[in-house]
C-alpha cells in the first residue's frame, strides 16, 4: 500500500518534528522543513501528497511558499496551519489555492482525517 | 502625553501582546504534541500492559485539560490585544462577550464571585467599538464584584434584537459593606464616563440588581467624539 507522502513546514522544529514523527507512527510517510529553503529543497527532490505549511514563517510567508510548491508540484494539495490572529491570512491561502486552514495546536486525529479529507477531494 | 501618543502606546501594547500570544500558542501546541508522543511511545512498549500506565494516560489527559484552558485564554487574549486596531468595526458581539468572560474571570475569581454566562444567540454582528466595550463591561463587573459580596454569581446575558441588549444581572449578599445605593452611584458614575445611560434597576427587595446597555450608545458617542 503507498503511504501518503506529507511534508511538514513549520519554523517550530520541536513542533514540526513531533508531527512528522507521530504521522510516521500512524502509517504516513512524513518529513519536515524548518525553513522555505529546506522546503524547497525537499518539494524538488521528492514526489508529495500533501503540504502542511505554516502561514508565519520566517523569512518568506507560509502563503508565498504555498505558490512556489505549487507551481514545483502542481498536484500537491496544502493545508496551511494558521495560530490566532493570523486566520485572516488561512482565509487568503484558501483564494490562493489552499485546501484548509487549521488553527493551532491540532488534534493528531483532526489532522489526519483533513489530510485524507483533502486527497479525497483530489479524487 | 498627547492623545495621539497614548493610542501609540495602545497599540505597542497590544502588538506585543498579540505577538506574544502567538508566540504561547506554539508553545501550547508543543506541549500538546509532546503529550500525544508519550502517549503514543506508552502504546508502543512492548508488553503493554494498560493497568499499570492508567496513572500516566490519567496524567497526559490532565494535561490535555490544562492545554484546553490556556488555548481558550490566549486566543481570547488575542482578540482582545486587536481589539485596538481600529475605532470601529464589525465584530460578532457573542464572541466579544465570551473573551470579556474568560478574560475578566480571573479578576472576578480574586472577589470570590462567579461569571454565568447565557446568550440568546450563538453569534451576532454588530459594529462597535470593541475595545471600549471591553473596557465598559470590565468597569462594570469590577464595581459590581466590590458590591455584592462574596460567593455570588453575575449573570452575563443578551437579548437579541434591535438595538441588541447585554444585561448583568446579580443577587448582592445581605451582609456586604457596600450598600445598593453607593453600587447604583458607582456604576452611574461609570455611565458618566463612557456619555451612555445604563439601565440600573434594583428589585423589590432592595438585593438584586440588574443592568442593561445597548451597544448602539457607544457607537452614537463615538459618532459624537464623546469617547
Amino acid at each position: 500500500m503507498n503511504r501518503i507522502k506529507v511534508l511538514i513546514v513549520d519554523d517550530e522544529e520541536e513542533l514540526a518534528s513531533l508531527l512528522a514523527e507521530r504521522l510516521n507512527l500512524r502509517s504516513f510517510d512524513s518529513d519536515f522543513a524548518i525553513t522555505s529553503v529546506d522546503a524547497i529543497k525537499s518539494i524538488e527532490n521528492k514526489l508529495y501528497d500533501v503540504a502542511i505549511i505554516d502561514v508565519r514563517l520566517k523569512g518568506m510567508n507560509g502563503i508565498e511558499l504555498m505558490k512556489l510548491i505549487m507551481q514545483i508540484q502542481p498536484q500537491i494539495k496544502v493545508i496551511l496551519f494558521t495560530g490566532h490572529g493570523t486566520e485572516e491570512e488561512g482565509r487568503r491561502g484558501l483564494a490562493l489555492g489552499a485546501s484548509k486552514y487549521i488553527v493551532k495546536p491540532i488534534n493528531l486525529e483532526n489532522l489526519m482525517l483533513e489530510i485524507l479529507g483533502v486527497l479525497e477531494k483530489k479524487g | 502625553m498627547s492623545e495621539s501618543a497614548g493610542i501609540d502606546a495602545l497599540k505597542f501594547f497590544a502588538k506585543i501582546t498579540s505577538g506574544s500570544t502567538h508566540e504561547l500558542n506554539n508553545i501550547v501546541a508543543i506541549v500538546n504534541e509532546l503529550g500525544g508522543s508519550i502517549e503514543d511511545k506508552i502504546n508502543s512498549l512492548e508488553n503493554f500492559d494498560p493497568d499499570k500506565t492508567v496513572k500516566i494516560v490519567n496524567s497526559i489527559n490532565k494535561i490535555y485539560a490544562q492545554i484546553e484552558r490556556a488555548k481558550s485564554l490566549t486566543k481570547s487574549l488575542n482578540r482582545f490585544s486587536h481589539s485596538v486596531d481600529s475605532t470601529i468595526e464589525n465584530i460578532d458581539i457573542i464572541q466579544l462577550l465570551k473573551d470579556a468572560a474568560t478574560l475578566f474571570r480571573y479578576f472576578v475569581k480574586l472577589e470570590s464571585a462567579n461569571i454565568v454566562e447565557n446568550y440568546s444567540s450563538e453569534s451576532f454582528p454588530i459594529r462597535t467599538n470593541p475595545f471600549l466595550l471591553f473596557l465598559l463591561l470590565f468597569k462594570c463587573i469590577q464595581t459590581i464584584c466590590s458590591g455584592i459580596g462574596s460567593q455570588r454569581d453575575i449573570f452575563l446575558s443578551t437579548e437579541t434584537g434591535n438595538p441588541f441588549k447585554i444585561y448583568l444581572k446579580c443577587i448582592t449578599r445581605d451582609d456586604v459593606t457596600v450598600s445598593l445605593e453607593q453600587l447604583i452611584c458607582s456604576l452611574n458614575e461609570i455611565a458618566n464616563l463612557f456619555s451612555i445611560e445604563l439601565k440600573i434597576e434594583s428589585g423589590a427587595d432592595k438585593c438584586k440588581i440588574a443592568i442593561e446597555f445597548n451597544v448602539g450608545n457607544i457607537n452614537q458617542n463615538i459618532n459624537r467624539g464623546v469617547l
